[in-house]
């Protein structure tokens, strides 16, 4: 009742939105040798090859991803998604079908190998992530998402992957963050325009996949 | 329910048009034959219409533009038709004419109590496009299904008409890609290669 009270007058006070803060954890799975030059990569989200993420989050993603890399390595080269596409396959991007099982085949092709040779890529990282939910108390109109006319709270967990593969042929490595929070809201009329939808456990995570993404690329264990 | 709710009040004189992008790469190596496509009017103008949400999705002319893009990656030469068989219309050199029809199409909102019991909040979608060969003089050579679906994640319930856009997208290039990835897996396809001299 207490935390009840407590959520409540703080949902009230912010005007909208409670998040707690979540801590996040990140394993790596498998490593990479210390980069010995410059390193480049081109950060991707495609439906392709992750079927299972928001359109939106695995945006949201590709931006940590590269603003985590851009902080912790400053001379890191980072390509878009439309270079990426451009200058490897001459395409726009969506035209390459970057699934699981044609994206080795697809990358190690000689008239593709020599273009990325050329590019100077030397990684391409794919991210793909999913927040889960459990709901607690709350009141009425309630989904995981959105809270109308009421106040409610509840569990999200969230665990994002990033998929590193070196262009050099040294191997892949994933990176996973999870992250666990909760969070309390009380509107009257829908608010996620205002208050955007970014979560903390989803910032947490995805700053911390960031960090551990180059970490990894610098040659970092586990 | 709110998905549904958001999904009513923003629907009604919604006319959405899915734009699909054509997979390109891997790349396949195009069937040395020259092929007509016929696309009926019912197929030109196929539009989906949520019974709910009365939400109208204009389904036909992005999927004849999508296979006016993928059959040229499929065949060395792509004519259109006026119609399915030949009355004297098909040119010569013509191997076969392909016609393809949307035979169902739609999606369903997410329900909350289903959607906490799979732990994930998605739009249940798909497409089947059904493929018939026919000969020169119009007869039928083969018929064959082709479906996409997607179950598509929901993460803003205020952007769900663009999620069901980008889901029709997915879907559409998805089953352009089966249509060229998979064609000569068909088994009448195959007999019709076979005949035509195509290994």
């Amino acid at each position: 009742m207490t935390a009840r009270a407590l959520m409540i007058g703080l949902t009230m006070a912010l005007a909208g939105c409670v998040v707690m803060p979540a801590k996040a954890t990140i394993v790596q799975t498998g490593s990479l040798p210390a980069a010995a030059g410059g390193i480049a990569v081109a950060v991707l989200f495609s439906r392709d090859f992750s079927p299972e993420t928001p359109t939106s989050l695995g945006r949201e993603m590709v931006d940590c991803v590269n603003h985590g890399l851009a902080k912790v390595i400053p001379d890191i080269r980072i390509a878009s998604e439309e270079e990426f596409a451009r200058t490897i396959f001459g395409l726009k991007p969506g035209e390459i079908l970057l699934r699981r099982d044609t994206i080795g085949a697809l990358l190690t092709r000689p008239d593709i190998a020599q273009r990325i040779s050329r590019s100077g890529l030397t990684h391409v990282i794919l991210v793909e992530g999913a927040t889960h939910h459990d709901t607690g108390d709350g009141g009425l109109a309630q989904v995981p998402h959105v809270w109308l006319g009421a106040w409610s709270e509840s569990k999200r967990r969230t665990e994002f992957t990033a998929t590193i593969i070196d262009l050099t042929g040294a191997g892949d490595v994933q990176v996973r963050t999870t992250s666990e929070g909760r969070q309390g809201l009380v509107v009257g009329v829908p608010l996620p325009g205002a208050v955007g939808w970014v979560h903390a456990t989803e910032s947490a995570s995805c700053d911390a996949l960031g960090a551990g993404v180059a970490r990894a690329l610098r040659g970092g264990g586990h | 329910m709110l998905l549904l709710l958001l999904g009513v009040t923003t629907g009604g004189c919604v006319w959405s048009v899915p734009e699909p992008v054509l997979v390109r790469e891997p790349r396949l190596e195009p069937i040395a034959l020259s092929v007509a496509v016929y696309y009926s009017p019912e197929f030109r103008h196929f539009t989906y219409r949520h019974h709910v949400t009365d939400t109208a999705w204009i389904l036909g002319k992005p999927s004849m533009r999508l296979f006016n893009e993928a059959l040229p990656l499929l065949f060395t030469e792509v004519v259109e038709s006026p119609q399915p068989g030949s009355t004297g219309s098909l040119r010569s050199g013509v191997a076969g004419v392909i016609e393809p029809t949307i035979v169902s199409a739609g999606y369903s909102y997410p329900i909350l109590d289903s959607a906490r019991r799979a732990d994930r909040v998605c739009f249940q979608l798909h497409m089947t496009y059904r493929f018939t060969l026919y000969s020169p003089r119009g007869e039928r050579v083969a018929s064959w299904d082709i479906s996409g679906e997607d179950c598509a994640p929901e993460q803003n319930p205020l952007a769900t008409l663009n999620t069901r856009k980008l889901s029709f997208e997915q879907v559409m290039r998805e089953a352009a890609w089966n249509l060229i990835s998979g064609f000569r897996d068909v088994p009448d396809v195959r007999r019709w290669l076979d005949a035509q001299g195509v290994r």
